[in-house]
């Protein structure tokens, strides 16, 4: 199950959000090694902080195991972003573009590559059910390039935002998705049932699923 | 020496419309001939246990290096000390060859050197290699060589992200030849289809066909069974769904 909630109902959920911190801190200093963090009690904030943010937190048996969490382009607390730098393009925005910020999944909870039920792909159908809910169609996204094939496989239209890149591992690109894409994930997974739980603020998008 | 974005789009809507292998590697190598990089294969690693050649000719999806090269090196199974693929199971970031040498095994380097070599008799002096995973789980690499490669660091990342849609549309083309192949549709029954999604009745495509309507009404539900569809409307769209007619 992926709940969907909204930065400005982090304290409501403040049990859950604080899982969601020893995650990203296990991810982002313990593998990672972001020293900065190493002070940070085993828990990893950061700006993302942001009221109009949204969280997507995968739990299985009241853990979390999985999180990505995703920024709109357009409102009060955008800020002038590091984009576009030489050879980028102008980062897309719009109401229906979201930037996918964070993105962490529990090593036990990894997919091999081939795994059909796992947090990863729960998340990008998670990711998938909560834009057609919410009319975001569109996120962006720096991208590790040996991932681009099995977002081409699910459906996903892709499309580069630079035309040079320092990091040939990780490129900026805009993703595209529709109905045919959750079609496709969920093919994939085989599991054909939403994932989605609207929490909090959120809620009222329950209302809004068609999918 | 970068393209616009503009032309990165060209070069990615051609590939995406590419119906022949050929159409793949002239998509690609039109953007990549600009860093000596003039011609491609792509291809899925063999397993540890696959050393015939015939086993290994599986894995490929397109074959476009110069002539005669794969066969020598099919035949040679140098797959299995190649230190490109061999780096492609460690490390999926792009690469060029040159930045393979570290993944040749001791006991392999005499082999590699004389692969290298005869590599180079088919103009193949250096390259550059793309490795990506698939939805099913597999590491592909698409692998571009030429006389010089002159890749600057900032375009791998763009080759990276172009490469991806010619591996994409070459698994898609498999795919499709696949399921043709598995459908056994014949000519006739493959004509009544298209005919039936111009929305022709049976009679009109006895019809056009000359043949008799009781006929073309048989090679319609031959169809339909071969494509394991419930009516004529559903053996149409799979047919086109997977690119049985267009």
């Amino acid at each position: 199950m992926i709940y969907v909630v909204s930065g400005e109902d982090v304290g409501r959920y403040s049990a859950l959000m604080e899982q969601v911190y020893r995650l990203r801190y296990r991810i982002s200093a313990e593998e990672l090694g972001w020293g900065d963090l190493i002070a940070a009690q085993g828990l990893e904030r950061d700006q993302d902080e942001r009221p109009d943010a949204v969280h997507h937190i995968c739990v299985r048996n009241g853990n979390v195991v999985g999180y990505q969490s995703l920024l709109p382009t357009v409102g009060s607390h955008v800020q002038a972003g590091s984009l576009p730098k030489r050879g980028q393009r102008q980062l897309p925005r719009g109401f229906d573009i979201f930037e996918l910020a964070r993105y962490g999944v529990t090593p036990a909870c990894r997919e091999g590559g081939c795994g059909t039920c796992g947090a990863a792909s729960e998340l990008i159908a998670g990711l998938v059910e909560w834009g057609l809910a919410c009319r975001v169609g569109k996120v962006t996204i720096a991208f590790e390039t040996h991932w681009l094939v099995r977002a081409l496989q699910l459906k996903f239209r892709v499309q580069p935002l630079f035309t040079e890149c320092k990091n040939a591992s990780l490129v900026p690109v805009l993703l595209e998705f529709d109905e045919a894409t959750l079609q496709a994930i969920r093919d994939y997974r085989k599991h054909s049932s939403p994932v989605v739980s609207f929490l909090g603020e959120h809620e009222g998008r329950r209302m809004a699923m068609t999918v | 020496m970068a393209l616009s974005l503009d032309q990165t789009y060209d070069v990615i809507g051609k590939l995406s419309r590419a119906v022949t292998s050929q159409d793949i590697c002239d998509g690609l190598t039109s953007f990549t001939g600009r860093y000596g990089l003039t011609s491609m294969i792509t291809a899925s690693l063999p397993a540890a246990h696959e050393h015939k050649a015939k086993a290994q000719k599986r894995h490929l999806l397109v074959s476009a290096f110069p002539p005669g090269w794969m066969d020598r090196y099919l035949a040679q199974d140098y797959a299995h000390i190649d230190p490109v693929v061999r780096r492609c199971k460690h490390d999926l970031s792009p690469f060029l060859w040159s930045e393979s040498a570290s993944f040749t095994r001791a006991e392999d380097s005499a082999v590699a050197d004389r692969m290298f070599g005869e590599a180079r008799e088919f103009n193949l002096k250096a390259g550059f290699v793309v490795p990506m995973i698939t939805l099913d789980g597999h590491i592909v690499a698409l692998s571009l060589g030429g006389e010089a490669a002159e890749v600057p660091p900032a375009a791998h990342g763009m080759i990276g992200m172009i490469s991806a849609f010619a591996i994409c549309r070459a698994i898609e083309l498999r795919d499709r030849e696949g399921r043709r192949r598995r459908s056994k549709l014949t000519e006739r029954e493959t004509e009544c289809l298209k005919w039936a999604a111009e929305g022709k009745t049976e009679w009109e495509i006895s019809e056009i066909l000359k043949i008799s309507e009781h006929t073309s009404d048989k090679h319609l539900s031959n169809a339909r069974r071969k494509l394991g569809a419930a009516n004529r409307a559903q053996a149409v769209a799979n047919a086109i769904r997977w690119g049985l007619i267009s």
